[in-house]
């Protein structure tokens, strides 16, 4: 069975266009709210990206910071080990009271000393020099001790030089002179003896 | 969104369109729904009209927005009946379809004659008829025979407006006998041959002729309408309309002394009216018998305000030796509401029948669309 419909086609035309258009309308709608979270959802993203971008900038200004604060930190390590070791060098160094005690008692009655010299010699090899300094733990530094002084006669200044070397603290000592002079009227004998002396000759022993 | 199945076309929840038939006296509506094995009839109301005129004034289409509302319909599509006055008919002959001539032209202009009026102006409807038998096989001409209705656009566009100003969008109009014949169609099935609706209105009674499944004839007789009924009725018996309808709508049971003589005045009046509606039905049927020689009578429906008067049905089934049967709007779907299962529901059949209507699919949208807040807006607006 048929049926009819009397409404004139130009009005179902237009409503159906008016259809259309509604339904385009929403769909447009939705569209548009679609596109808009998708807008929003980008914007908060960005937000995020850029609050990234500032928490990475600030790191990185913290990091300039930092290096700026090691480099300065750095500077001062160097100073402070330069001050350590000019401290060390100052505060670590021989009693060389005992050397001169030990001077002392070995010159004995018969013989004076007048100049008692000591200087460093520097920074030089250990014994025969085959061996490392650093890697044995020794001190490589040397002094040279240059002792003058009267005896009465020229045993008497040999009998010293003896003494020191019969203490093997010394690595030579060499009477270096000895030569007959006049000292308040008497007869003695100027001498003047070198000797060598190493760090670490001790610890090793 | 909607779907068609079957005749009707559904929305969102099942919910056909609302049918609307505007008779001259009252205003009908009917709404069905989907449920298991078919339709059934949901909502049905019937409201007196205001103004007795044959097209719905727009405040009248507002009270019935706001009554659909109130009474529970479903969604704002709706189907119109096209006024009986405004609808023009004629049965023509046309080319074949494939004979590539402007039929649907030819069918318009030739309508547009027949009433007299502007083809350009008119919306128009037609479809073949059943090959009339000639003695010999012979046809009348090479073409088809055909049956056109059409309605003019003033009409359509006054219709249109009235109810779009209301919040109501029609989905279609169609003519009442067309929504009649496609929804009594399962009642005719099976008795095969020529059937007939009566539709027993108001301003006037329309008979209609279904052949097989195509309405072929359909005719107003205003002589056969209840409101000439009333007009002879009225006068002799000394009551207004307000008390006729009163006496024929009550109990047949009370049966006072002041009762049983107004029965006999309306018996005598009722079979008068059923023999001008009896005689009416026969011309028609004579007719169709001529058109169709040799095809059986099948069944009699009556239907509308006036199918349920007491003994109309048998007069007229007598008069034309067939049963006639008054038609209940619960006999047009699957299944009824209860609250719409009453006595003198006969006008609502109208309304139900064009529930029926597949929507307006050319258009786009089937109608039925369920918009419960739109019809709310509607209804508030009324």
């Amino acid at each position: 069975m048929i049926s009819v419909n009397l409404i004139p086609a130009t009005r179902r035309a237009a409503a159906a266009s008016e259809r259309r258009i509604r339904a385009w309308g929403v769909v447009g709608s939705l569209y548009a709210l679609v596109l808009l979270g998708v807008c929003a959802a980008m914007a908060a993203d960005s937000g995020e990206v850029r609050q990234a971008a500032e928490a990475a900038q600030r790191a990185q200004e913290r990091l300039a910071k930092v290096d700026q604060d090691l480099t300065k930190a750095r500077s001062g390590l160097n100073a402070t080990r330069v001050q350590l070791e000019a401290a060390r060098a100052v505060g670590k160094h021989p009693d060389w009271s005992r050397l001169l005690g030990a001077l002392s008692m070995l010159k004995g009655e018969r013989v004076v000393l007048t100049t008692f010299e000591l200087t460093s010699a520097g920074v030089a090899p250990e014994g025969d020099g085959k061996t490392d300094a650093k890697a044995d733990g020794t001190k490589s530094r040397s002094y040279t001790l240059r002792v003058a002084g009267l005896a009465e006669e020229a045993k008497d200044a040999s009998a010293f030089v003896a003494a020191l070397e019969a203490t093997q603290v010394f690595d030579e000592v060499l009477l270096q002179e000895a030569k007959a002079a006049r000292f308040n009227d008497r007869d003695v004998v100027t001498f003047r003896v070198g000797a060598v002396l190493r760090e670490g000759r001790e610890e090793k022993r | 969104m909607t779907i068609s199945l079957s005749n009707i076309s559904i929305g969102a929840g099942g919910w056909s369109p609302i049918g609307v038939d505007f008779g001259q006296r009252s205003v009908k509506a009917a709404q069905c729904r989907r449920v298991r094995g078919g339709w059934k009839l949901m909502r049905a109301v019937s409201i007196p009209r205001a103004e007795r005129t044959a097209l719905p004034t727009p405040a009248e289409c507002a009270r019935l927005a706001g009554v659909l509302y109130r009474r529970g319909f479903e969604g704002t599509d709706v189907v119109l009946a096209a006024p009986a006055s405004a609808v023009l008919s004629s049965i023509m002959d046309l080319p074949p379809r494939g004979s590539g001539a402007p039929v649907d032209t030819i069918a318009r202009m030739e309508l547009a004659r027949a009433h007299k009026r502007d083809a350009a102006a008119l919306e128009v409807a037609w479809w073949e008829l059943p090959d009339p038998a000639r003695p010999g096989g012979t046809r009348a001409s090479d073409g088809v025979a055909a049956m056109a209705v059409g309605m003019t656009h003033e009409h359509a566009g006054a219709l249109l407006d009235a109810m779009k100003g209301a919040g109501l969008n029609v989905a279609a109009i169609e003519p009442l006998p067309m929504a009649l014949a496609r929804a009594a169609l399962p009642l005719c099935a099976g008795t095969g041959g020529l059937s007939a609706i009566v539709d027993v209105g108001w301003s006037a009674a329309t008979v209609s002729l279904i052949h097989g499944t195509t309405l072929i004839y359909t005719r107003a007789v205003e002589e056969a309408g209840l409101k000439k009924f009333y007009e002879r009725a009225l006068p002799r018996m000394g009551l207004d309309e307000a008390r006729l309808d009163r006496l024929l709508a009550e109990s047949e049971n009370i049966k006072t002394s002041e009762r049983r003589g107004i029965d006999r005045e309306v018996h005598t009046q009722l079979e008068a009216h059923a023999a001008i509606l009896s005689r009416e039905l026969k011309a028609s049927l004579t007719y169709a018998g001529h058109r169709y020689p040799g095809v059986a009578r099948g069944s009699l429906l009556l239907v509308g305000g006036g199918a349920e008067l007491a003994g109309l049905a048998q007069h007229v089934g007598a008069a034309i030796e067939a049963t006639a049967t008054p038609v209940a709007p619960a006999m047009l779907a699957a299944e009824c509401d209860a609250a719409l299962v009453m006595r003198g529901a006969g006008g609502l059949c109208g309304a139900t029948a064009l529930t029926t209507h597949p929507g307006n699919r050319a258009g786009g949208r089937a109608g039925g669309g369920v918009d419960r807040h739109a019809l709310e807006a509607a209804g508030r607006a009324a």
